[in-house]
């Protein structure tokens, strides 16, 4: 769920700057997230297909920073998936918005797993 | 350096501004294109990283107020999740210096500053030397303006000043006085007195003409001993109310002259007007006041004469 590299690269960084890097990331991550979906769901509900895009774009973005590899996959899919906005594909953007929503609560999972065990 | 960091996602601000401390640089943030660029106006950053996609203003609109903007040269960052050529391409064209692929690398990051620093540097020797060279130019363009020995305009300055006078004349139907004088039996005074004693004497008279000069009025030297007074908007009539004035505090200097009959160092002046309807150029205009200078010269000197009436009538 998490690419290792990644979070050991952030970790050092943050043992040089003498924070705890990942662990705050990691909660500015989570509440960025929640509301990126929370807005996917909205743009669902609203059928506005480009606010469910432009979410999942950003989401990709936080997603690959802090090594979520799998999240940043499933958020690129979403955010490419052809013919956003022709209303017949509506089903496959309901589908993706739900595949978000539940990588990311494995993602949350392993983030608390992670601060548990360091 | 001096850093913004403009990117409305929160863990990547996080990132490169743990990266940028580390590294020593001071760092500012903004959370979208709009505040972006209002920190950049107030902060005046050497570097700036932008994200590509924020809201309120994208990083290539920022980029491209930016580089719009007068100023010390700032370094572009931009940071794009997207790796296609045609996005990099795009922001390089419209004024980012180097690019940054998303997820951040803070390694990556590094390596593009030293590139930055450099610049930045070779940008802020560039202003120096060109704020120094203005500095110079204006410098030179106002000596090439001014006679070393008076300093008052010269030649060259007439010549600007009369063309822009013209202009104005023609457009907005003012008439404008010329005066041209020149010192009565000069010749003489070199020869009696030497060549030196002819520079003193036309300092003099130069110093008497600028202070009986009044605001708006000027001076200038026209060569040897022969001056221009110009009076924008001003008629014959006040313009020889002002160059009597001039002439009577020439002759109460009271500088001893063996070679004029008054046995006193005096001017004569010849007067001309410059208006809309006579159509007159600014060539025209100095001929006239040397036609008049003439018949003054030819009336007995000490005097003022215009080449249409005598205006020398006044005490």
């Amino acid at each position: 769920v998490l690419d290792a590299d990644v979070l050991s690269n952030l970790s050092r960084l943050g043992s040089d700057a003498g924070v705890d890097l990942v662990g705050q990331l990691a909660t500015l991550f989570l509440v960025d997230a929640d509301s990126r979906v929370a807005a996917m769901r909205q743009g669902l509900v609203a059928s506005d297909p480009m606010a469910v895009v432009e979410s999942a774009h950003a989401l990709r973005g936080a997603s690959a920073n802090i090594g979520a590899t799998d999240l940043a996959w499933v958020c690129e899919t979403l955010e490419l998936s052809e013919g956003a906005d022709e209303p017949e594909n509506a089903g496959k953007l309901w589908s993706g918005v739900r595949s978000v929503a539940a990588e990311l609560e494995l993602v949350r999972s392993a983030l608390a797993a992670r601060s548990t065990a360091g | 350096m001096r850093i913004l960091v403009a990117d409305d996602d929160p863990t990547s601000r996080l990132i490169v501004q743990t990266a940028l401390e580390i590294l020593g640089h001071e760092c500012f943030t903004a959370s979208d294109g709009v505040q972006a660029w209002e920190m950049f106006l107030s902060h005046h950053p050497e570097v700036v990283i932008s994200d590509w996609s924020m809201p309120g203003l994208t990083g290539l609109e920022l980029c491209r107020n930016i580089r719009a903007h007068e100023g010390t040269y700032a370094y572009f960052i931009m940071v794009t999740s997207n790796r296609t050529r045609e996005q990099i391409l795009e922001g390089m064209h419209v004024g980012a210096d180097d690019y940054l692929i998303k997820p951040l690398d803070a390694d990556d990051l590094q390596l593009r500053l030293i590139a930055a620093a450099r610049v930045t540097e070779l940008h802020q020797q560039l202003d120096f030397q060109r704020r120094e060279l203005e500095g110079l130019n204006r410098g030179l363009t106002a000596i090439s303006l001014l006679d070393p020995l008076t300093n008052l305009g010269n030649r060259r300055a007439l010549q600007a000043d009369l063309e822009m006078l013209e202009a104005r004349v023609v457009r907005y139907g003012h008439q404008s006085c010329m005066a041209l004088i020149d010192i009565d039996f000069f010749k003489g005074y070199n020869d009696s007195y030497g060549h030196l004693a002819g520079d003193e004497v036309i300092t003099a008279v130069a110093n008497q003409l600028k202070q009986q000069a009044r605001a708006g009025d000027a001076v200038y030297r026209y060569g040897g001993d022969e001056f221009i007074c110009l009076f924008p908007q001003q008629s014959l009539e006040t313009g020889a109310i002002a160059v009597q004035r001039m002439r009577l505090g020439v002759e109460n200097l009271a500088i001893a002259h063996i070679g004029s009959p008054l046995g006193l160092l005096t001017i004569s002046a010849g007067l001309a007007l410059l208006s809309a309807d006579q159509g007159k150029s600014a060539t025209d205009f100095v001929r006239e006041a040397d036609a008049a200078l003439y018949r003054a010269k030819g009336l007995g000197r000490n005097r003022i004469e215009s080449v249409i009436t005598p205006v020398d009538s006044l005490p």
